[in-house]
């Protein structure tokens, strides 16, 4: 019950950060249309019903800063829950997870930039749609392979099964 | 009865006329007064902008006072009668009504459909109002006027786009930083047009800073107006790191600001968005900064294309303004005829 709960924890904070990089990469998108039709200087309807670049700006930032802290807490939790089932090692061989942790660094390396401002504007919004990309191809890869599966402990990999598991608990 | 304007405007005369007839506010009353006392019309209100002077009037005997209002300009402004008669226009209803409406829509601005001219036909009756000087047919046609100019305004584009140089560099600025209170505008230079455009900033809340090399003391004098502060010339590049818009408009005849220096400043200011307006002929900064990321380069031209398309824009939505107006026209032509069986 207590690994159940810790699944739940682990896919409910996974599935929020996704959701808050969506909202940041979407306003990421429109920072970049809106500050090229500003670039272009032949502003057109786009420009008019677009919000400020500022405004974009503090979305983006919110939301990404928001799915980052989400993303470690979803990871920490998955790894956690790994480690009390004592199969730590061969979660982090699992491709998922490795995928998943390289995503979270960049969006972490994205934020640091912004952070000690090293970089803003079209550069850290072109890196919140590029990760954004790699983390859809890390769900996608999710949905695609199947994970490890965890056994009183013993974790085997299952790559090539075609039982469509996800995750399997067996106490 | 009848609905009369006499009048003229930037179309039918020069501005040597325009500013013999130009009535300022404090002598309004003075002149319809004097108007009432010489029984010309029985409802009166005057309207007069720096395009436009007219006289709008209800009178049975319509000749007789248009006569009489004509003899009343050409007296108040010390001008030939004649002369002036070639720069009047009178018309009499239902074109007197069609024509205020159009009017108070800035259908017959010079900039059409500037919104200005509603607020100005708007005080020109209250004032008449105030002073007795209209009655139920003036009341009701100016106040159907302003809900015309603002159906059009809302059921068409006639003003939905910006058509002057300082209100597109203010909205252009508004789409970079949002909101322009917490931003810093630099004026480098103290012309017309870089006086307008800081105004027009200033107006939406930015903090001007201006600098200028050769006329400190007219920078000293737009600050103290403006509620900004003056900057040498010299030190101009120390204030740039809280600074978010330039204006550059100096008579220089060379760059005065490079891609190297800018490039500079967007280190210091650790890449925030700059805008940049350059509005001196030659050019004051080099074109290549606008290949910087964050940075927003506009020259005069850039601005005048948007105008000039605005523009375009708004003469489109035109014709469906005037039938808009001429519908509105016939609505308030029902009601006199309701009224007063005219």
């Amino acid at each position: 019950m207590e690994t159940l709960t810790m699944l739940w924890l682990h896919t409910g904070l996974i599935w929020s950060a996704v959701l808050a990089m969506m909202l940041a990469a979407m306003s990421a998108g429109l920072y970049l249309v809106q500050s090229s039709q500003l670039k272009s200087k032949h502003p057109g309807k786009i420009l008019l019903t677009l919000p400020s670049l500022d405004r974009l700006d503090r979305i983006h930032i919110q939301s990404l800063t928001t799915g980052f802290v989400l993303f470690l807490a979803g990871i920490l939790s998955g790894l956690f829950w790994a480690e009390r089932k004592e199969s730590l090692n061969e979660v982090l061989k699992d491709p998922r997870a490795i995928l998943s942790l390289l995503t979270c660094a960049l969006y972490g390396v994205v934020l640091a930039f912004r952070a000690s401002a090293l970089s803003r504007g079209q550069k850290i919004a072109a890196g919140t749609v590029l990760i954004f990309f790699l983390l859809l191809a890390s769900v996608f890869i999710s949905h695609n392979i199947n994970p490890v599966i965890i056994q009183d402990g013993s974790p085997t990999r299952t790559f090539g099964d075609d039982n469509g598991a996800s995750w399997k608990f067996l106490s | 009865m009848e609905i009369l304007v006499v009048g003229l405007n930037h179309k039918t005369a020069p501005v040597e006329v325009r500013e013999r007839l130009s009535i300022p506010s404090h002598k309004t009353g003075e002149f319809l007064r004097t108007m009432g006392e010489r029984g010309i019309f029985n409802e009166r209100l005057l309207l007069s902008t720096c395009n436009r002077t007219e006289i709008y009037g209800v009178e049975k005997q319509a000749n007789g006072a248009i006569d009489a209002a004509k003899r009343f300009l050409s007296e108040y402004g010390r001008l030939d009668l004649k002369t002036l008669e070639d720069k009047l226009y009178v018309l009499r209803q239902p074109h007197s009504v069609e024509h205020l409406f159009s009017v108070a829509s800035g259908l017959d601005s010079m900039v059409v459909g500037e919104t200005e001219i509603t607020g100005q036909v708007k005080d020109a009756y209250l004032f008449a109002q105030k002073n007795q000087q209209t009655g139920k047919v003036l009341n009701a046609l100016f106040q159907r006027s302003l809900r015309v100019a603002k159906n059009l305004r809302t059921h068409t584009g006639i003003g939905a786009k910006k058509v002057s140089v300082a209100s597109v560099a203010v909205e252009l600025a508004e789409k970079i930083f949002g909101k322009l209170e917490k931003t810093k505008v630099l004026v480098i230079g103290t012309g017309q047009m870089s006086t307008q455009v800081v105004k027009a900033m200033v107006a939406r809340g930015a903090q001007p800073l201006i600098v200028s090399s050769r006329h400190f003391d007219r920078a000293r004098e737009l600050a103290a107006e403006l509620g900004g502060e003056a900057v040498l010339y010299a030190h101009y590049e120390h204030r740039m790191k809280d600074v978010d818009i330039i204006i550059a408009a100096t008579e220089a005849p060379r760059l005065i600001i490079h891609e190297d220096q800018a490039r500079r400043w967007m280190r210091e200011r650790h890449e925030k968005p700059l805008f940049m307006i350059d509005i001196a002929v030659p050019r004051n900064i080099d074109t290549a900064v606008e290949k910087l990321d964050n940075v927003y380069l506009y020259n005069i031209d850039d601005l005048s294309g948007i105008t000039e398309k605005n523009l375009a824009f708004r003469e489109s939505q035109i014709e469906n303004c005037f039938d808009l107006v001429k519908a509105q026209t016939g609505h308030y032509m029902n009601w006199l005829c309701k009224e007063f069986g005219a």
